[in-house]
């Protein structure tokens, strides 16, 4: 009998896992230390806990950093880069702007392939994908004998217009397969078909840089399951914020980039589900991060290119913005005023309450030295805090600004507060929308420590804390499905489109995606597509992505295409252009695969009032210390109602609830925060 | 940092701080406002705008700037339309004012300002201010000129000009402005962008003041003020005092062939710092001028690169810096000059500051880099769409090495901020246009013990009949070196006909037939130190990669290179 569903997300510091028993319909949550040199011990040892028979788990998904890690620290694929001769340096040269406009020592990212590892060859298609110059076999050869010299893991290959014509692409790797076999040689058409050499180029290297490193670390931890009794296919978070089996992972390492934070995102889709919320800004902090991503009209807010460490990505990911605060934020004087952040205390040292040799001040000391969090409590009392390192820190501050201790701790924190909030505003202000139409979701550890001060700054009444805020990510991870995404370049003005061209470039990727969906175990039946185009006036550089409500682009269906267009980039952009012609730039199709997600437990017995509070203590709100009640989230149930000022804590975070705020606890246990209008 | 105690401060740092960051992120919301209600993509895309937020006293409270020169140069137009029109209590509720004039506002015509007083319970509180880039605003040719000789053949040049009044449209006033343009309806457009985000800005600070009453908002002001004064203070006075010189040209001005002068004497005297234009080339025929307003601005800048980068500039910035430019300077034009292409003469005066103070700013300075302009323009009329097509590239190049690191290669040039060039494949799906080649310029660096960056090599084929315009500068005072290093190269573009081949780096409207090539090989950045000290692996590597041949090596680094053994030793 199988009974469990499990769920992994490995972070920096502390690894997650989350179990769905079927049995019991009950959730538990372990947060482990994670374990670097060896990721999966961690992963193994936190499952573990909670699981004896690994028989018994009926569905296994995994978050891992594994890919991004190896991008981040320079330690991927010795790889070799071919393109079309004349032009060895598009990835060098990128796109050639200066994005730090005050810096005159500003250096790009070195390139993740050295020039001399960049060859040419001689061949030439044009924009409509005619040849203009035949593949040149014998410069080809060439390059094929000195790579044949050198130890390369893999090769990527990205010419000119091969997203419209891949003939060259396809025949150099015929060429080096019949010479190097064993060499893994990656096609940039392959890894994504739209136009944009620098961008396809640097999406496709990446790609081939990350792919052995996740192919051994899955391949790896797959024989460790598996010699536990796993037989199940394990499944991998993907950053478009659906799964894929681990299989198609090792092909497209790229769509783990973000594997981790996208979980949460996808928990807050389903939270806002259980609580009929669909505009949803859902803010994960954690010890030395600050990551925000929306749900807008009930769909998680997907970009269709994402930039990492000034790196361009033409792949589907959730938006995740993240932002220069967190719990790690340093404070300091500039000019005789005070400052905090944008410079983190990071993992190591961390905050002078860590006790790891830390001795600035940071956001977590404040918050310690405000009673708001606590030196025994701090993660269910797994970590104790050094209450006496974080009083020093704050006072060497203090004593600069002629502030008492406790003033300047809660200054910290309120400076902290109101820059996330400007952060957050900013972002909505691009997006067009309105953050007073917005819930917030905080998560992560420290999420829910400030997301009601950080509401409060941006006018948002309504605040959802989920009952597992701490380990959110994994949970997430096992409410969402199969996905599936790819993409046709296709050039040309709307009205006057080849539709039976487009009809078949779209026939083309569904097949293409079923066959890809069912080596995952999904039928026929269970498939959904969604087919989106890419639009743009003419003239414009930037497109817009529009679903085809009518699933396909034919003449009837043009108006309400252009239509739905036009007042989605009124809704961005602020103004539309109704008598503009409109250019089609890309067609895309995403491919979701249902997987069961259980039901979530509702408990039907609504108990009144509140629960009893574990202790009270001594917290300062507004510069006065206030004996306030601490409860823990074991006691509360369906109904109870809690009004701020107080601290509700548990094993993985904790929830700091000021005055004007009421707390009630849902059906399903998340917590649903409300201001209360006396303010 | 500074050791000072809090009672030279009026209010508690804690809502200053809050005050000071709300302030820069009400900027950046304005910022974003614009380009998101913008119509032209040239304020949407290539960030050719910028936005602050002022007291009633056009002091800066908050910017967000796409471009580097267009640091602080909007407080000037408020302090003109505010002479204009008589004083502070002129203004009403829901004014709104325009101008452009190049004298007045510094830059060239198609920078259009637009202003609009924020009030707070009938009280004159601040400003906020846009300039964007309108890509037509009358010009003798669309676009702008490459060839004026007077500023009326630029635009229609706007004094400070009200367009709202109290709220209500002038509506006669607004046609006249946008009817001058070729896109008028753009036009209307992007001024109606503009005027949404100096709403964004006014209400941003009315939110600003109510949370944290006016009182209190004008006293954290005052401190931040303070704060950045504070800051000057103590960045300059870290600078030894002494008298700073230093001169260069732009290769003309693109009428007559004449070197246009650029001399800069600073001087650091305790903490102020004066910088003198003293000497300056006369104000030109051709369009390499401007108004002071965006000398000014480009000096400020200039501080900015070699002191606090990452520090918001705020009102209390820049009090201890005098700026002295004599009249009717390239930096100080006056009727009737053309002010175009007033960013070159910038660019190279920001480029001769950072030099003049780089001995005694040693880790902070950076040899120089390719220059500013660079552009290369193909205009003509596109059979296969059967329309009228403009393409205009600011091409990049080398920028200068510095102590820590070489320069960066291919990088666009300082007056362009965040520019991105237009991939090969789109730009061969626009435009009539094929590229050949988009290579790093091999030796283009300038050698050092840090090397320059290297320039580029880009090929153009026209696919059609089509005209060509072109800037390129700084062929007789390539991207110099610092401390020992060497210049880089300077540019070399080769018009291929086929009646042969020619070297031109400036040219207007030039007639060129379909299969005609245009070669653009643009300049590399300076060197840093003494290049016999570059690392003999530095060297090695950057023969391995191709950066410099084994001549290069050889007679710039004195450095042997084996390729039998792929081995270097010094000669």
């Amino acid at each position: 009998m199988t009974r469990y569903r499990l769920a992994a997300d490995i972070g920096g510091t502390f690894t997650d896992v989350v179990l769905f028993d079927k049995q019991t319909g009950q959730y538990n949550a372990e947060k482990v230390p994670t374990t670097v040199k060896n990721l999966s011990d961690g992963v193994l040892s936190g499952i573990n806990r909670m699981v004896q028979d690994f028989n018994e788990v009926d569905f296994f998904v995994h978050g891992t950093t594994v890919g991004l890690n190896a991008f981040l620290e320079r330690k991927g694929a010795n790889m070799a880069l071919i393109v079309t001769s004349g032009f060895r340096d598009l990835y060098e040269i990128g796109r050639a702007n200066r994005s730090e406009i005050y810096n005159i020592q500003y250096r790009q990212p070195d390139p993740l392939i050295k020039r001399r590892h960049v060859y040419e060859v001689e061949e030439r298609i044009l924009v409509d994908g005619k040849i203009d110059m035949p593949l040149n076999y014998e410069s080809l050869q060439n390059v094929i004998n000195e790579i044949a010299e050198k130890d390369y893991d893999s090769v990527s290959v990205c010419l000119l217009h091969s997203y419209k014509n891949p003939e060259h692409e396809r025949l150099i790797k015929q060429k080096i397969k019949e010479q190097l076999p064993e060499m893994s040689v990656s096609l940039s058409h392959e890894v994504v078909r739209e136009w944009r050499e620098y961008e396809r180029t640097s999406t496709t290297v990446i790609n081939a840089y990350i792919a052995p490193i996740v192919e051994n670390y899955l391949s790896k931890f797959e024989s460790e399951i598996d010699n536990r009794g796993l037989d199940r296919d394990l499944y991998i978070m993907q950053s478009n914020g659906g799964v894929m089996t681990s299989e198609i992972a090792k092909n497209k390492p790229i769509q783990t980039l973000l594997s981790g934070p996208v979980g949460g995102t996808m928990g807050s889709l389903t939270l806002g589900q259980q609580t009929a919320n669909e505009n949803l800004i859902c803010v994960d902090m954690g010890g030395t991060s600050f990551d925000v991503s929306m749900v807008i009209n009930g769909d998680p807010d997907v970009t269709s290119e994402a930039n990492i460490e000034k790196f361009p990505i033409l792949s589907p990911m959730v938006n995740m913005h993240t932002i220069g605060a967190g719990g790690g934020s340093i404070a300091w004087i500039e000019g005789g005023g005070l400052r905090v952040g944008p410079h983190s205390a990071g993992a190591t040292p961390g905050p002078a309450c860590y006790g790891n040799g830390g001795t600035e001040a940071t956001v977590t000391d404040a918050n310690l030295i405000l009673g708001r969090i606590d030196a025994d409590g701090f993660l269910g009392g797994k970590m104790k805090l050094d209450w006496n390192a974080a009083y020093e820190a704050i006072e060497k501050i203090a004593i600069k600004l002629d502030l008492s201790v406790v003033e300047t701790a809660e200054g910290i924190c309120d400076i902290a507060n109101a820059k996330m909030a400007d952060a957050i505003r900013t972002l909505t202000v691009t997006k067009g929308i309105d953050p007073r139409d917005f819930s917030l979701v905080a998560f992560g550890r420290a999420g829910p420590m400030h997301s009601m001060l950080i509401a409060d700054h941006l006018d948002i009444n309504r605040i959802l804390i989920p009952t597992v805020a701490g380990t959110f990510s994994a949970w997430g991870m096992l409410q969402t499905d199969i996905r599936h995404d790819d993409v046709r370049n296709y050039v040309s003005f709307l009205e006057n489109s080849d539709f039976s061209k487009i009809e078949d470039l779209y026939n083309d990727m569904e097949r293409e995606a079923e066959i890809v969906l069912n080596q995952q175990n999904i039928g026929k039946e269970d498939i959904q597509f969604t087919r989106l185009v890419d639009l743009r006036y003419v003239g414009q550089e930037y497109t817009v992505t529009v679903p085809l409500v009518d699933g396909k682009i034919e003449s009837n269906s043009i108006n309400r295409l252009t239509e739905l267009f036009n007042n989605t980039h009124q809704n961005i952009y602020g103004h539309s252009n109704p008598e503009g012609a409109v250019e089609v730039v890309n067609l895309r199709i995403v491919g979701l695969g249902k997987l069961e997600n259980e039901e979530n437990i509702q408990s039907s017995d609504k108990v009144l009032g509140s629960p009893e509070p574990i202790r009270r203590k001594a917290v300062v709100w507004n510069n006065k210390e206030i004996e306030t009640p601490v409860y823990s989230t074991n006691d509360l149930a369906f109904g109870h109602i809690v009004s701020g000022p107080t601290i509700i804590e548990s094993s993985t975070s904790t929830i700091v609830v000021p005055e004007y705020y009421t707390v009630n606890v849902d059906r399903f246990g998340n917590l649903e925060v409300i201001r209360r209008n006396e303010k | 940092m500074s050791e000072t105690k809090t009672p030279i401060f009026l209010e508690n740092p804690v809502t200053t701080e809050i005050i000071r960051n709300a302030l820069i992120s009400a900027a950046e919301e304005m910022n974003e406002s614009l380009a998101r209600s913008s119509f032209s993509p040239i304020i949407y895309e290539m960030k050719d705008c910028s936005v602050g937020i002022y007291n009633e006293n056009a002091e800066l409270l908050g910017q967000s700037s796409g471009l580097p020169m267009f640091l602080g140069n909007l407080d000037v137009c408020i302090r003109e339309t505010t002479n204009f029109i008589g004083g502070n209590d002129n203004y009403k509720p829901g004014d709104i004012y325009i101008m452009n004039d190049s004298y007045l506002a510094g830059s060239h015509l198609n920078d259009i300002t637009i202003i609009s007083p924020i009030f707070y319970d009938d009280y004159l509180v601040g400003f906020s201010a846009t300039r964007a880039h309108w890509l037509d605003i009358g010009a003798k040719d669309p676009g702008y000129p490459m060839d004026a000789i007077e500023i009326y053949q630029e635009g229609v040049r706007i004094p400070p000009t009200k367009i709202y009044d109290a709220g209500e449209p002038r509506k006669d006033i607004i046609q006249l402005i946008t009817i001058n343009s070729r896109l008028s309806n753009d036009a209307l457009g992007d001024m109606n962008a503009q005027i949404a985000a100096c709403r964004t800005g006014e209400k941003r600070v009315y939110d600003i003041i109510r949370k944290h009453s006016l009182d209190t908002f004008r006293r954290s002001i005052k401190d931040i003020f303070k704060q950045s004064e504070i800051m000057d203070k103590e960045q300059i006075s870290s600078i030894p005092d002494g008298v700073y010189e230093e001169e260069g040209y732009l290769d003309n001005d693109g009428v007559t062939d004449d070197p246009v002068l650029v001399k800069v004497k600073v001087t650091i005297a305790g903490d102020r710092l004066t910088i003198d234009l003293t000497g300056s080339s006369e104000q030109r025929q051709g369009m390499t001028n401007c108004g002071l307003a965006q000398t000014v601005s480009a000096c400020r800048v200039a501080f900015k690169h070699l002191i606090g980068p990452d520090s918001p500039v705020t009102g209390g910035n820049f009090k201890t810096m005098d700026i002295i430019v004599p009249k009717r300077t390239i930096f100080s034009a006056e009727e009737p000059a053309a002010c175009g292409w007033y960013f070159t003469s910038l660019g190279l005066l920001i480029d001769l500051i950072v030099k003049a103070l780089s001995p005694v700013l040693k880790e902070q300075s950076a040899a120089a880099h390719y220059g500013d302009s660079m552009v290369i323009t193909v205009a003509g009329h596109d059979k296969k769409s059967n329309s009228t097509f403009l393409y205009v590239e600011p091409t990049a190049g080398g920028w200068g090495a510095f102590s820590a690191n070489d320069g960066q290669s291919g990088l666009i040039n300082n007056s362009n901020g965040d520019f991105k060039n237009l991939p090969v494949e789109v730009l061969e799906g626009k435009y009539p246009l094929k590229i050949n080649s988009y290579l790093l310029r091999e030796n283009s660096g300038g050698a050092g013990k840090t090397r320059g960056g290297l320039g580029v090599t880009r090929e153009y084929e026209l696919r059609t009949n089509a005209n060509l315009s072109m800037w390129f500068e700084r062929s007789k005072t390539p991207g110099w070196g610092l401390f020992g290093g060497q210049s880089g190269k300077p540019p070399i573009v080769t018009v291929k006909t086929s009646n042969g081949e020619e070297d031109i780096l400036k040219v207007n409207a030039k007639p060129l037939s379909k299969g005609d090539c245009v070669i653009v090989k643009t300049g590399g950045g300076g060197g840093f130190g003494n290049p016999l000290e570059r690392p003999l692996e530095n060297v090695l590597e950057d023969i391995i990669d191709g950066y410099i041949d084994a001549d290069t090596a050889s007679k710039e680094y004195g450095v042997t290179y084996d390729s039998s053994t792929v081995q270097v030793h010094r000669n």
